[in-house]
């Protein structure tokens, strides 16, 4: 445990000092802690499954990369002596802090919950930390009815974390749930706090993208809906940080959170909206072509590397994972035919249904869409589009991952609370958008 | 939109008769819906079965209505000096916090009863209160922020898109919180219930499953690692010890047969020892049907159950029946060793 709390420290000074990018204290000790937790979720596993070492080392592992890379990455760089170290804690960033210390002792409290915790995630890390390899839990299909290769259903990045913290001993590990929706709800004031509104609807639109209790609900829980949120989350942050400034750093970190959240959930495929909305971005900049394309292929690589990661594995462990990843072609044919009338009236009140309880957000939603383009003379920001693009192409891709599975599952109609949790991401985006559309209301009227 | 500009230049009378009528039909509408049980309601037959089904069209016709009509009484508001305005609306304002408040009273009410309690007691429809005062604070903060627009003279005509954009934002915002806010008290009790029963009493028991922590301590110690358990089919009699990958959560790294393997896979060993079947009993209430796991006869070298009180008692018997079941009491989970 010491070794992880020094990896924190590693991280936090060669970020604060060294990287220098004018990041402030909450915003520097934020992304060192979600860089962490992305990494110990994935070296450990991969030390274990390729090179036969024992998650009980796990921690020398994390430390030794963490250590490795960075000091690497000060041999080449160049030290950034031009700007300013960002002492500057205002009285809010105090307060945030605060906050973010009751709920950290709070996670130390809480007893774990949730079903797929223990039959999934909680169960592969304790087989993890007793010497089973992932691989190895093909057997446990043998004898068991129902739950056909259960184990391989989310990739391991939760599992991984846990197994890390028992390595330690026995710990609470509600307190990796407590790290991740701290640092989302920094990002989430990172975010709004830079808007140009006034005071009390920063205030609404922070309460609003952070304390619904549908998120809260999952500090609780410890599902994998959380993690992924907030890696998503933070990934958006840099991508809208790189549209403004377009400097590489952004797009580096901004890539390899959206891979840490491949890492966690690759049931729904919201990556791609991301690489819709960096298309947007690498098209607008003015130049060369070689540029972009070299841009894009750095993005992809970095993001989807841990997604290839998973699913050669999956591929050569089990030999793939049957109807929930098809190939493109079964999937036009069957979201084709699944345009039939009375399926769709089907679909349409799954979905309405489902998501009435984050209905007054998706009508906010609308309303902005609305009204965007009812005022298409006035030209919008950048970072409005990019976050329409995202909520649109998610709500697109969850329709027709919807679409896909009434005709491929029978049981596709009975999981509500599962495609509203699928959905949670909605609920920052909206409060991100509003932020924004106020914004824009206010300066260009 | 100009004919909206023009309705907030008509003469005060007019204006005055529509206030009225979109508050009362507004505020009548929404407690019908509130109380569409009532004895009253119910003896009033097919005239209220054709409101409720039609409400969903008309209600928010109705809301709209009267939202239109509150921006064009709080430019009034804003500009003349007449306490009788200002006493108007501090009536509205007071009776809608009422509405507010009575939510959050019910819901309360509900939460340290029973679910249903109020509908039960009081006849009041929970999801249309909630909906009518939702819809009472939309209608305030409308009227606040339309106020505090015109009391600066901000807008010269009020339906621009900017301004209904603007207006339809920002009165959504507090509408979200308010909906946060009523699910407040509910999460407030889980975490209570969380804190009082396990995190205060050091209690190891799993939250979500009431006893499997013990019927799962239970077997750990009394098999060794190296043992074989066959378990309940997944379903609807035994959804939780049924479910193989959950209860290996506490027992790996014991073998986990499902029932419908067992004799396959007891046919496949030889000279293994320490199999073991797990004994349980799941009982519907509704159609009083017992089943009974396993529900065949089962050479044995002992049985041992796992009583709710934590004791535990053995039976030495050389063959188990599933009728032996019906001698132990109410027991929670048993475990039967195969000769």
């Amino acid at each position: 445990m010491i070794l992880i709390l020094f990896s924190f420290l590693i991280i936090f000074l060669f970020i604060f000092y060294f990287l220098r990018r004018g990041f402030s204290i909450l915003e520097a000790l934020g992304l060192s802690a979600i860089i962490l937790l992305g990494v110990s979720g994935i070296v450990p596993f991969i030390g274990n499954e390729f090179f036969n070492i024992s998650y009980i080392y796990s921690s020398i592992e994390i430390f030794t990369v963490v250590f490795a890379i960075s000091s690497i990455s000060m041999l080449f760089l160049r030290h950034n002596n031009r700007k300013k170290i960002n002492y500057k804690i205002s009285k809010i960033d105090f307060l945030m802090l605060v906050l973010v210390s009751f709920i950290l002792i709070r996670g130390f409290l809480l007893p774990m919950r949730g079903w797929d915790a223990f039959s999934l995630y909680d169960s592969r890390a304790l087989m993890f930390l007793s010497g089973t390899k992932l691989s190895d839990m093909i057997a446990f299909s043998k004898y068991d009815e129902f739950n056909q290769l259960y184990y391989f259903s989310y990739p391991p990045m939760t599992s991984v974390l846990h197994t890390v913290l028992y390595s330690g001993g026995p710990t609470n590990t509600m307190i990796i749930y407590a790290i991740f929706y701290s640092v989302f709800i920094i990002f989430a004031y990172l975010f709004i706090r830079g808007m140009k509104i006034n005071g009390i609807l920063k205030f609404f639109l922070f309460v609003i993208s952070v304390l619904n209790p549908l998120i809260f609900m999952h500090t609780k829980l410890a599902y994998t809906n959380l993690p992924t949120l907030t890696f998503q989350f933070v990934s958006l942050y840099y991508l809208i940080k790189y549209g403004k400034s377009y400097k590489g750093l952004y797009l580096l970190i901004s890539a390899l959170f959206l891979g840490f959240s491949n890492w966690t959930r690759s049931l729904e495929p919201l990556f791609i909206s991301f690489f819709i909305a960096f298309a947007f971005l690498i098209l607008k900049r003015k130049n060369s072509l070689i540029d972009k394309v070299i841009e894009g292929a750095k993005y992809l690589f970095v993001s989807m590397a841990t997604w290839l990661i998973w699913s050669l594995y999956i591929r050569f462990t089990i030999g793939g994972l049957g109807d929930t990843s098809p190939s493109l072609l079964e999937m036009i044919s069957k979201i084709s035919s699944s345009l039939l009338l009375s399926n769709l009236l089907d679909v349409v009140f799954f979905v309405y249904s489902a998501l009435s309880r984050i209905g007054l957000y998706i009508l906010m939603t609308l309303f902005i869409f609305l009204f965007v383009w009812l005022r298409t003379k006035k030209s919008i920001k950048t970072e409005e589009k990019i976050v329409m693009i995202i909520i649109f192409t998610t709500e697109a891709l969850m329709i027709g991952g919807t679409l896909y599975f009434s005709k491929t599952f029978s049981w596709w109609n009975q999981i509500p609370d599962s495609f509203l949790r699928s959905n949670l991401i909605m609920i920052p985006l909206t409060g991100i958008l509003s932020g924004y559309f106020l914004e824009d209301l206010k300066t260009r009227k | 939109m100009r004919m909206y500009n023009k309705f907030l230049n008509l003469s005060e009378k007019s204006k005055n008769s529509l206030f009225w009528l979109g508050f009362i039909l507004s505020n009548l509408m929404s407690l019908f819906l509130v109380f569409r049980s009532s004895p009253f309601m119910i003896s009033m037959g097919v005239i209220r079965r054709v409101f409720v089904g039609s409400s969903r069209l008309l209600i928010p016709m109705v809301y709209v209505f009267f939202l239109l009509v509150v921006i064009s009484f709080s430019k009034r508001l804003a500009a003349d000096k007449n306490i009788k305005t200002k006493l108007i609306a501090l009536l509205v304002a007071v009776l809608a916090l009422v509405v507010i408040f009575s939510l959050f009273y019910f819901n309360y009410q509900d939460l340290i009863h029973y679910s249903n309690y109020s509908f039960s007691r009081y006849y009041i429809f929970l999801p249309s209160l909630k909906f009518y005062a939702n819809f009472q604070v939309l209608m305030l903060v409308v009227g606040f922020v339309s106020y505090w627009i015109f009391s600066f003279n901000k807008w010269k005509k009020v339906l621009t898109i900017n301004n209904i954009s603007f207006l339809i934002v920002v009165s959504l915002l507090p509408l979200i919180i308010f909906n946060i806010l009523v699910g407040i008290p509910s999460e407030l009790k889980d975490e209570l219930y969380i804190f009082r029963t396990f995190v205060l009493k050091n209690n190891r028991q799993i939250p979500d499953f009431q006893s499997l922590r013990d019927e799962l301590d239970f077997i750990t110690s009394n098999t060794p690692p190296t043992a074989t358990i066959i378990h309940p089919t997944q379903s609807n009699e035994f959804p939780i010890i049924g479910n193989q990958p959950l209860i290996r959560h506490g027992l790996f790294p014991r073998t986990l047969i499902s029932a419908k393997y067992a004799t396959d896979f007891l046919l496949q060993i030889n000279n293994q020892t320490d199999i073991y079947y797990m004994l349980s009993v799941s009982y519907d209430p509704t159609t009083r049907i017992q089943t009974i796991f396993p529900n065949y006869q089962v050479n044995t070298s002992e049985i041992l159950i796992l009583y709710f009180d934590g004791s535990v008692r053995r039976v030495d018997k050389p063959l188990y029946v599933p009728e032996l079941v019906n001698n132990l009491g109410q027991f929670d989970i048993g475990l039967i060793k195969l000769k």
